[in-house]
């Protein structure tokens, strides 16, 4: 019984163990591991053409085609397991969606399942359909690559964004407001420190990624920044429409709370971008109307004017951020506090005519 | 696992993945096949 030794990769096809002469094997029988043909074959030991008449062209190459079969055979099983470990976790989320899925979900779905079908003909054609391997195998570890890079691209460079989104989130500077916008909800200052911790505020976040999508898509959920208040009242509203199928605790009630607080910075900014142009329409108008309204039976205070300004205009951005805005004028102002207005802020007209009045004398007439 | 932890353990799929697949071709695109 001879073994005759695989140039390219180095597999031995031994006949006492094979089950079968070398010569008896069809002429186009190949290498089961690197699916070369016969003539690459040569006698082991003897260093003799396996096939009459041919010599093995990779011979020299065998030592570094058997570090590569090794090679690829480690990345398969990596990809393998990291391919199951990623289903493991991401498939008992589907049973938590009640809404329907978004594009990106998906095409990241199909393709991460046609993934693992693909996987499983790969391996059965590998391990016990060898006469496939030349036509599916190249065919099949193509799409593999072609598909992880879909599957990735539309997925991950997210998942960087919101990470370094729930980073800036996490600052001194935010969580010091979200503490102060705390005490806003009849919390006690000992609450409010503990629930603006990075530890709590990321709790608050896996509350809003767990519970809120039970029921809806997480995008009504951060359509426009709230007030502190507002967001408590939200939270409450939704915590008893749950109390049959997946009661909300109180305490991931203010985890939630805390979290929606500190992202009202992030969602002004999102919602002043998309809104630009609706900024100039009708109801804002009406505002300005009722910012505009003199009112002579309250005098003003300037200190309360600030501090009202304070109040307000810090729940959801920095107050420095007026700074930002050209106000030239009487009108300019009454103008971006109309669009506050339109944004969510929540004032009465007598608390508007104070902050224009402030702002103005503040920005308009300190320039002139 | 965390988003974060999610995406890092994507992007190693992606490259054990690609790599899988250069000495795939490596292997194969450097193999005399049929004896031609």
């Amino acid at each position: 019984m001879a073994r005759y030794q695989c140039a390219v990769c180095g597999y031995v096809y031994d006949e006492s163990t094979e089950g079968g002469r070398w010569d008896g094997l069809p002429d186009d029988w190949v290498c089961p591991v690197c699916a070369t043909d016969k003539s690459q074959f040569r006698l082991d030991g003897g260093g003799q053409p396996a096939v009459a008449g041919t010599e093995p062209v990779a011979a020299e190459r065998a030592p570094r085609a058997n570090r590569a079969v090794m090679a690829h055979r480690v990345f398969g099983w990596v990809y393998l397991a990291i391919y199951v470990l990623l289903i493991i976790q991401m498939v008992p989320r589907l049973w938590l969606y009640q809404i329907e899925f978004p594009a990106r979900t998906v095409v990241h779905l199909s393709l991460g399942m046609a993934i693992g079908a693909v996987l499983v003909v790969k391996i059965l054609v590998v391990r016990f359909f060898r006469r496939l391997d030349q036509a599916l195998v190249p065919l099949l570890g193509t799409f593999l690559v072609v598909g992880s890079v879909v599957l990735i691209g539309i997925s991950v460079p997210s998942a960087f964004q919101e990470a370094a989104a729930t980073r800036r989130l996490l600052n001194d500077a935010n969580r010091q407001r979200v503490e102060r916008l705390l005490a806003q909800i009849d919390l006690d200052a000992a609450s409010c420190a503990r629930l603006a911790t990075p530890a709590a505020l990321r709790a608050g976040q896996r509350v809003l990624r767990q519970e809120c999508i039970y029921c809806h898509d997480l995008r009504t959920v951060l359509a426009k920044p709230r007030t502190p208040e507002n967001w408590r009242q939200t939270v409450q509203r939704m915590a008893d429409l749950t109390t049959v199928l997946r009661p909300i605790d109180q305490e991931s009630q203010l985890l939630v709370t805390a979290y929606l607080i500190a992202l009202s910075p992030d969602l002004q900014q999102s919602v002043r971008r998309s809104r630009q142009e609706q900024h100039r329409q009708s109801e804002a108008r009406q505002a300005v109307g009722a910012a505009a309204k003199p009112s002579p039976a309250t005098a003003y205070d300037a200190e309360a004017a600030r501090q009202l300004f304070e109040d307000k205009c810090s729940q959801c951005h920095e107050t420095s951020d007026v700074e930002k805005v050209t106000l030239d004028s009487e009108q300019s102002v009454r103008e971006l506090v109309a669009a506050m207005v339109d944004e969510g802020m929540e004032a009465t007209e007598e608390e508007l005519s104070q902050l224009v009045r402030y702002l103005t004398d503040s920005y308009v007439k300190a320039k002139e | 696992m965390t988003p974060l932890t999610n995406a890092v353990l994507g992007v190693l799929f992606l490259v054990v993945g690609a790599a899988a697949a250069v000495v795939m071709y490596y292997l194969r695109g450097s193999t005399r096949l049929n004896g031609q």
